[in-house]
């Protein structure tokens, strides 16, 4: 049994990723089998549904992750170095799959050549590529240094952790840049994208360690940086909320009208992270770890929410109101054309209420196989090259 | 050069034919509409509203605004969108753009349409189908920004007809329109159709708080007092 490359319980994740992998391909061929997302819910006004969450979702992880990682290398703590190893694979996974899970979202991925050829360097897009890709390219140095037991491993820690907080930076910017969405246009936006990929990617590898029944050492430190993360994390959301709340400007009642409406979500937004928050503050030293599992799943499934409920509260605030001509008399927000009356026969709409059709949910499973699979097939290359070393 | 359009809302009668002859000669798909026509004041069609006790009915149509400050421009991380250096027309490369949706989420008019999947194609009454559109693909130095054959997963819009325009044809809703309330030209030509109908006349751009510089004109409407005559009539015999 010894022999074997990967134990049993890896194995089973593998043919769970697998599975997650090959489920999610079929999803995205569906979807391009339909005529190029036409197997979705969205519309010319939802125009980002689940797979851009599900990425923002991935990408916090990753980022988060990696914040982990430089943490434990700049505390210095050797004994947390190998958590820290475990740590840097989950970032690297976790952004290759938010990668995947923008191109599987794209409309036309025929034309995907244009964006190395035509880049625009003024679209915040354009910087989402060149930071997602010079956080790959450090982050698998850094894994190349720890298996290699480098002594500069901690440069390449940090130098990983700036393009993860770079890339959050730019996540941020690239939606609070549209100011037609007045949910997203806050200077908050770029603070709350890094303080999200601290309480997610601490999240995930709190249930991780626990999983992996790691040192109560390291468990508690995850609970305590996560819990002052999800704090940080609910005063911006928060502090979002209040810019919203307070504003006699039609666009942002129209905000307020499609918080109301998405309520259960967005209390799940709020209410699980901080019940989280409350459990690990109150039992950041408790030996019981089921306590840690709860909060930190709480947590996955209020970031969840959180990136979901980014595109309600922007998607279906109109953005254009009317005046009646040559008077100061707003008359009301003006219908777009939704682009999907074959669909559903609506041809014009102010909102549209989205759900993610059964291809989209079936697609988004694609980036959660890739992230599970590039995890354990990195895995398996850093052990391997760290017993070549040994040897 | 610079190309803008002025629509004057005081002619404007609401009969959509911009919106129905922009579709017919740019190929829309069934279900997306690059120009649209509403009633200020409420989704519905042709509704009035009440200002100050008064009853005004307005259309506005809407279609693309062709900014100067384009945020769909600045957005777009492939340059598929792109401002056209030798008229001002912000036009849309389908060969070029991927289908991200970022620039009809970055514009706040609502004016960018995105091809869910759906060809240029209507059923025939015999069972068959039938194309519309102007039936030759338009090249702007190389970029592909009309075409009767509708790329899918692409993002689409008004171009100011520019398969038109670029033969010195007016674009189609300005031809279409029956009250003339469409006004096309070259703002750097003081001689040209909408810089003589603009001159002395005041007008106003729509999401000014957007700061996107639009070459879209809009005329106010100006109220009108009318006698209802069934309220002052004398019928016989009332009281």
């Amino acid at each position: 049994m010894e022999n074997k490359i990967l134990s049993s319980g890896t194995r089973k994740l593998m043919i769970f990723g697998g599975i997650l992998l090959l489920l999610g391909a079929i999803g995205w061929g569906l979807q391009l089998s339909g005529g190029l997302i036409a197997g979705s819910g969205m519309t010319n006004i939802f125009l980002w549904g689940l797979m851009i969450a599900v990425f923002a979702f991935m990408v916090g992880f990753g980022a988060g992750a990696q914040f982990v990682c430089t943490a434990i290398y700049l505390r210095g703590k050797d004994e947390h170095k190998p958590f820290a190893q475990t740590a840097a694979v989950v970032a690297f996974a976790c952004v290759a799959a938010a990668g995947v899970a923008i191109l599987a979202d794209l409309g036309a991925i025929r034309n995907i050549l244009a964006m190395v050829l035509g880049l625009n360097l003024r679209s915040p897009l354009a910087w989402d590529m060149i930071a997602m890709t010079a956080f790959l390219v450090f982050s698998i140095i850094q894994l190349f240094a720890m298996a290699k037991g480098l002594s500069n491993v901690k440069i390449w820690t940090i130098l990983a952790g700036v393009a993860a907080l770079a890339l959050q930076v730019v996540e941020g910017l690239l939606f609070s840049t549209q100011a037609a969405h007045a949910w997203w246009a806050t200077p908050i936006m770029p603070v709350d994208f890094i303080a999200v990929a601290f309480v997610s990617g601490s999240a995930l590898l709190l249930f991780i360690a626990v999983v992996k029944n790691e040192s109560l050492d390291i468990i508690s430190w995850l609970a305590r940086f996560c819990s002052i993360a999800i704090c940080v994390h609910l005063v911006l959301a928060l502090g979002d909320l209040a810019l919203v709340a307070f504003s006699n400007n039609p666009v942002e009642g129209g905000v307020r009208a499609a918080l109301l409406a998405n309520l259960p979500l967005y209390l799940c937004e709020l209410v699980l992270p901080a019940i989280a928050m409350v459990v690990l503050f109150i039992g950041r030293n408790s030996e019981n770890k089921n306590g840690y599992l709860l909060a930190s799943i709480f947590t996955i499934v209020g970031i969840f929410a959180h990136r979901m409920m980014l595109l309600f509260p922007a998607y279906n605030a109109p953005s254009l109101y009317l005046n009646l001509s040559g008077t100061n008399s707003l008359t009301g927000s003006y219908p777009i054309s939704t682009g999907r009356y074959l669909d559903w026969g609506q041809t014009f709409a102010n909102t549209t209420n989205y759900m993610p059709a059964p291809a989209e949910w079936l697609a988004a499973l694609l980036p959660i196989g890739v992230a599970i699979i590039a995890a354990i097939v990195i895995t398996l290359v850093v052990e391997i090259l760290q017993k070549r070393q040994a040897q | 050069m610079r190309y803008a359009m002025a629509i004057d809302l005081d002619r404007c009668i609401g009969c959509r034919t911009c919106a129905v002859i922009c579709k017919d000669h740019n190929a829309e798909p069934p279900g997306i509409w690059w120009n649209r026509v509403f009633t200020s004041g409420t989704p519905e069609y042709d509704k009035v509203v009440n200002v100050d006790g008064e009853l005004r009915m307005e259309f506005v149509p809407i279609s693309c605004q062709h900014c100067s400050n384009a945020p769909c421009e600045t957005v777009c991380p492939t340059q598929a969108t792109y401002i056209d250096k030798k008229t001002g027309t912000v036009l849309i490369d389908y060969e070029k753009c991927i289908g991200c949706r970022m620039c009809a989420s970055a514009c706040p008019y609502g004016v960018r349409q995105f091809n869910w999947g759906a060809k240029a194609e209507l059923e025939s009454t015999n069972g068959g189908s039938y194309r519309y559109g102007y039936p030759d693909e338009y090249r702007d130095e190389g970029h592909l920004v009309y075409t009767p054959q509708r790329p899918e997963g692409v993002m689409e819009k008004c171009t100011f007809c520019a398969q038109y325009t670029s033969q010195g044809i007016e674009p189609a809703c300005c031809s279409g329109c029956p009250a003339n309330a469409r006004i096309f030209g070259d703002m750097d030509d003081p001689n040209s159709d909408i810089r003589k109908y603009l001159e002395g006349r005041e007008t106003f751009t729509l999401g000014d708080e957007y700061k996107t510089e639009p070459n879209v004109f809009y005329l106010a409407s100006k109220p009108r007092k009318q006698t209802n005559i069934a309220s002052t009539a004398t019928v016989k015999g009332g009281k």
